[in-house]
């Protein structure tokens, strides 16, 4: 593991640290449809949990609760990647001064997570020689370091990498290794990338909002770890968010991501094809689609007419009424592509090999009624509609399964997932870094 | 880029729910704190700063709330409701009423503001024969000083000078000639002052003889005597002197005896008063007891 392979990982990450030990921390959700912000307050655990020292320095173990929350339309963001900066930057902005003024205080860091960026999943292998007999954290950095690191492209950037499986000597599937003896550890790391421009975008448009970044994350992953049970993170089971732009897929077993990817395309879409389908502004298409919106249509959906009342016609002529089913007949193939891609998708990473076949819907596309059927058929396997868990302060209109990659990210910014640069470096590099740690906590805190 | 401002059936602009750059920055900074307190700070610094100086700077402001507050003060001094015009001594004694008019020195008409009723209060209870005095100011400009005079008891005679004293002892007045208070009892001797009420007791006591009773006299600052007519002396003791007076009041009414021919009676001892006689019925004794004893004159 070099410095250099991370070096925007690692910044965030101390990042990060040191607003966890300020207390409290901005969560930007930049979405194709939405910008979500939240504001997450670490609060010392109560009960007998409390560190040795008493303090809330431990990224993990520690309660939080949201006390400010703000969302807005957003504009300018397609298929998960910002496509224009200005509009970008004026949402985050909104979310951001609300979400404040409900706080009542300043954030100055922010976790952000998009779905963008054509992500592309690695698997890594790696192994080494074990120093003392008993693994430290140091063996696994050290295994980390020595791991091959495929050619990615020089335009991509490591967003994620984490080790998903460690194997001491010929025992494997282990999780935690760390105190166990053995003489050889080897590791399984998965990876993935996100295209370089694309990210840049997202850092400028956070700075630009002078806002201190302190993390990056996929959003179709936090989706999966806020709508997922404890048990479908451990047998194996497959997350969609079906957001504004992009479809995510994030697969996860052994409570790891092993898997992610993104279908660019969304619910934005399916509205684009009511509004060219009936010509009718783009707001009302959309209006039309969450109220009356379905994916099967029945006997009773030929009477049952919709009124598109056009605010632009003011004459009683022009006044058009569609019936249900026909707007049924331009959703559902829509979402019929969607799934066949995300079938695609699922085919290429090797999902059928996994014992439970389980896939959980989230998003805002999976409130569509009737997707349930048609993503059992589509994609084969069983499907549940999943909904974030609830999070203390958070409102409920706040709660829905559009809101799924908000709230995972503050759950991985409460109980973090050690990614392969948590784990201290090698061996040859260990007493310079030990200093320059000192340096940065001296530049830090004076 | 050209921005076509977008108008809504109202004919307004299109509004933006999003911060403008500088209001969010702003916001930004208001909400940390060490900037509001900062800011606080500065503010209150910045403001007593300029006001002190601008206060100072202008002098003449100053000066005129100085004479504005001067002046008003003695409009409402000079208020004809406010003026105390004329003074009244309620005195029955005439030679008192000039005293006082000779002690306060206050020009009248003033303001009722500016007379110190607790000052004359004193200043004419420190004449002497003034016992207490009621000063007030009365709704229609009367300056009114109701004197209570101390009230002559007895006139005290010593080292030549006759003085009129009241039941305290206190001197009121002095008199040249004991007849000028004839119908005052007369003390004497030193310290007599002191005792005025006891002697009074005494007066009280023998009122019987009272019309024969020449004067008190202080014996020794100690102890009474009684000078009646004739040059007869009562000796009274130094303590109970009034059970003396009374025994020798009802030796007066039982035998007469001050009508007798003695030149004093003395009690200082009460078990065992003494009588002294004049020479001549000392002589008369004597003759008697010759006659007793069967002697010829």
């Amino acid at each position: 593991m070099s410095e250099k392979l991370y070096a925007m990982q690692l910044k965030l990450r101390r990042r990060r640290l040191s607003a966890i030990k300020k207390g409290f921390i901005g969560l930007i959700d930049v979405g194709s449809s939405k910008i979500v912000c939240l504001i997450l307050k670490f609060t010392p655990e109560i009960g007998n949990h409390k560190s040795a020292d008493d303090k809330v320095d431990l990224p993990s173990n520690v309660a939080f609760r949201i006390i400010g929350t703000a969302t807005t339309r957003s504009r300018g963001v397609v298929f998960g990647e910002i496509d224009s900066m200005d509009e970008v930057e004026r949402g985050i902005r909104t979310v951001v001064q609300a979400s404040q003024k409900m706080a009542g205080l300043l954030i100055e860091d922010v976790l952000v997570s998009f779905s963008g960026g054509d992500p592309r999943s690695y698997g890594i292998y790696a192994e080494t020689k074990i120093v003392n007999r008993e693994v430290s954290e140091f063996d696994i950095g050290n295994a980390l370091t020595n791991c091959h690191i495929p050619d990615y492209g020089s335009e991509r950037e490591i967003v994620h990498a984490l080790p998903v499986n460690f194997t001491l000597d010929d025992r494997t599937g282990l999780v935690d290794p760390r105190g166990l003896v053995g003489s050889e550890l080897k590791v399984d790391m998965h990876m993935m990338t996100l295209e370089r421009s694309v990210v840049r975008n997202v850092v400028h448009a956070i700075k630009k909002c002078s806002l201190g970044l302190s993390g990056i994350s996929f959003a179709p992953y936090l989706s999966g770890l806020s709508s997922l049970t404890e048990d479908e993170l451990e047998i194996g089971t497959g997350c969609i968010d079906m957001g504004g732009g992009t479809s995510g897929l994030a697969i996860f077993f052994r409570k790891q991501l092993i898997f992610g990817a993104t279908v660019r395309l969304g619910g934005v879409h399916i509205t684009s094809d009511i509004m060219k389908a009936f010509e009718i502004p783009f707001d009302m298409a959309e209006r039309i689609k969450t109220l009356h919106g379905g994916l099967f249509s029945t006997g009773r959906d030929d009477r049952d007419l919709i009124e598109i009342n056009d605010l632009n016609s003011d004459t009683e002529k022009e006044r058009k009424k569609i019936s249900r089913s026909e707007l049924i007949g331009v959703i559902r193939p829509r979402v019929e592509e969607i799934f066949e891609e995300l079938r695609l998708q699922l085919d290429e990473s090797g999902f059928d090999n996994l014992r439970s076949r389980k896939i959980v819907l989230t998003g805002g596309v999976s409130r569509l009624p009737g997707l349930f059927d048609l993503a059992t058929k589509i994609l084969d396997c069983p499907v549940r509609i999943g909904k974030p868990i609830r999070l203390q302060g958070l409102p409920i209109a706040a709660n829905g399964a559009d809101f799924a990659a908000a709230v995972g990210l503050a759950l991985n910014a409460g109980h973090p997932q050690d990614e392969c640069w948590d784990f201290k470096g090698s061996k040859n590099s260990y007493g310079m870094r030990k200093i320059n740690g000192w340096l940065r906590w001296i530049s830090e805190n004076w | 880029m050209l921005k076509v401002k977008q108008l809504d059936i109202f004919g307004r602009g299109h509004r933006d729910p999003a911060p403008s750059r500088i209001a969010y920055l702003l916001q930004r900074m208001w909400l940390r704190k060490v900037f509001r307190r900062f800011l606080f700070l500065f503010s209150v610094v910045f403001i007593s700063f300029w006001g002190f100086l601008f206060l100072y700077s202008k002098t003449s402001l100053l000066t005129n709330t100085k004479l504005g507050l001067i002046s008003f003060i003695e409009k409402v001094t000079s208020s004809p409701a406010l003026k105390v015009t004329k003074m009244d001594i309620i005195t029955k004694d005439p030679k008192i009423l000039s005293k006082i008019e000779s002690v306060l020195t206050t020009d009248l008409p003033v303001s009722s503001l500016e007379v110190d009723v607790e000052a004359i209060r004193s200043k004419v209870e420190s004449l002497a024969p003034v016992n207490t005095a009621n000063v007030r100011v009365t709704s229609s400009g009367l300056l009114e000083i109701e004197v209570i005079e101390r009230k002559p008891v007895v006139v005290h005679h010593v080292n030549g000078r006759f003085e009129v004293l009241d039941i305290e002892g206190i001197s009121i007045d002095n008199i040249k000639n004991r007849a000028d208070r004839s119908d005052l009892p007369l003390i004497v001797g030193l310290g007599a002052n002191n005792e005025v009420s006891e002697a009074l007791m005494l007066l009280i006591e023998s009122s019987d003889i009272v019309d024969r009773v020449k004067c008190l006299s202080r014996i020794g600052t100690r102890r009474w005597d009684i000078v009646l007519d004739q040059g007869l002396v009562i000796k009274l003791p130094e303590y109970k002197p009034m059970t003396a007076i009374r025994r020798v009041i009802s030796l007066q009414e039982v035998h007469r005896i001050l009508d007798r021919d003695i030149s004093y009676l003395d009690f200082r001892d009460l078990s065992r008063p003494m009588i002294g006689l004049t020479a001549n019925s000392a002589e008369k004794l004597k003759d008697l007891r010759a006659i007793l004893r069967g002697e010829s004159i």
